[in-house]
């Protein structure tokens, strides 16, 4: 693969991950990435555990969201020159080795954005209710957006720096993954899909999004529309 | 005049030309729409009758429908506006804590 390891950032948002934090970062430290992870406002030792693994940290004073710290990752990594640009999930439900093969995808394909599909892939252990969940954001997805996606809300990513630098994520919270897609469709950006494996396990279920959360993400995704 | 007229009245128009002369002296726009807010409120309590004549206008009948007609548009307007507000700060704030995430970069302690 042609791409430099020095010009690669691996983006992740962190709110009170400091028990799983330093073993994400630490699985993707063989990789020579540059890692930056920011600590949404956490209030246990999410940065420090994050330094120690060999991570950069960027520190938001209070809680903005997921959305907001991805913006926030994705701008510094621009600032410092990256060329490609990926987002990952600070719970370790992402496996490191698909990152290499979503860059290949990216470069060979000479797309703009590159989405990572657990349904494509593996979703190992993951309960009925969340794919069905999954099943409806994919039809719900195709009818606002006419985007043909088989998972549309996976956390890792790998884009361009232009693409980077032409996606702003404005919504702060979990809508973010849903804006992203909006701007895809209309910025009519080259995307494509590529399998990875995502882990479910008991703490990440308790600590990630809960269903009930889609009713949210659509009331917010309603209240940008109208008043923005 | 009746008491509550004698009270009401005077309060609601030094209202409405505290808010009138805030505007003209450059304050912000909303001004005018609370001195016509404040200025509405005066004329129908000192002239109730005008509320009634207000309502055959708009063919609604009673006075106390017009007002309840009227008080549904102001709360879906004011609920509009907070909104937006809110979402305009919202940005606002996300955008400084942002700011000052990138300007202080925590390196590894490997780095160190």
């Amino acid at each position: 693969m042609s791409v430099h390891a020095k010009n690669v950032w691996i983006v992740i948002a962190a709110f009170n991950e400091e028990t799983r934090i330093g073993k994400t970062v630490l699985s993707l430290a063989s990789y020579e990435w540059n890692v930056v992870v920011i600590d949404d406002g956490s209030n246990d030792q999410t940065a420090g555990a994050a330094r120690q693994a060999g991570a950069v940290v960027l520190r938001h004073l209070i809680n903005r969201g997921q959305g907001a710290a991805l913006q926030t990752g994705i701008d510094f990594s621009l600032e410092r020159g990256a060329t490609y640009i990926v987002t990952f999930d600070a719970d370790g439900q992402h496996q490191p080795s698909d990152v290499p093969l979503m860059l290949e995808s990216l470069i060979t394909s000479r797309g703009d954005i590159v989405l990572g599909s657990r349904l494509l892939g593996a979703a190992i252990d993951i309960p009925t209710h969340r794919r069905l969940l999954l099943k409806a954001a994919v039809v719900f997805t195709r009818w606002t957006t006419g985007l043909r996606l088989t998972d549309t809300h996976n956390g890792l990513r790998a884009m361009t720096a232009n693409t980077a630098r032409r996606i702003e994520i404005k919504e702060d919270r979990m809508a973010h993954a849903s804006e992203l897609l909006h701007c895809i469709s209309s910025l009519r950006l080259k995307y494509i899909e590529h399998p990875v494996t995502v882990h479910y396990h008991r703490e990440t279920l308790a600590k990630g999004q809960r269903s009930m959360e889609a009713w949210g993400v659509l009331t917010r995704l309603l209240i940008s529309r109208l008043f923005t | 005049m009746n008491t509550f007229q004698t009270i009401v009245v005077p309060f609601a128009l030094a209202l409405s030309l505290t808010e009138a002369i805030r505007w003209l002296r450059g304050g912000r726009r909303i001004g005018v729409f609370k001195a016509i807010v404040w200025l509405g409120f005066a004329g129908a309590v000192y002239e109730p009758d005008l509320v009634q004549q207000l309502a055959g206008l708009a063919n609604i009948g009673r006075g106390a429908d017009f007002l309840l007609y009227a008080m549904t548009v102001f709360v879906l307007l004011t609920t509009s506006y907070f909104l937006n507000q809110l979402e305009i700060h919202r940005r606002q704030l996300t955008l400084l804590v942002r700011e000052l995430a990138i300007s202080r970069p925590q390196l590894p302690d490997s780095n160190k």
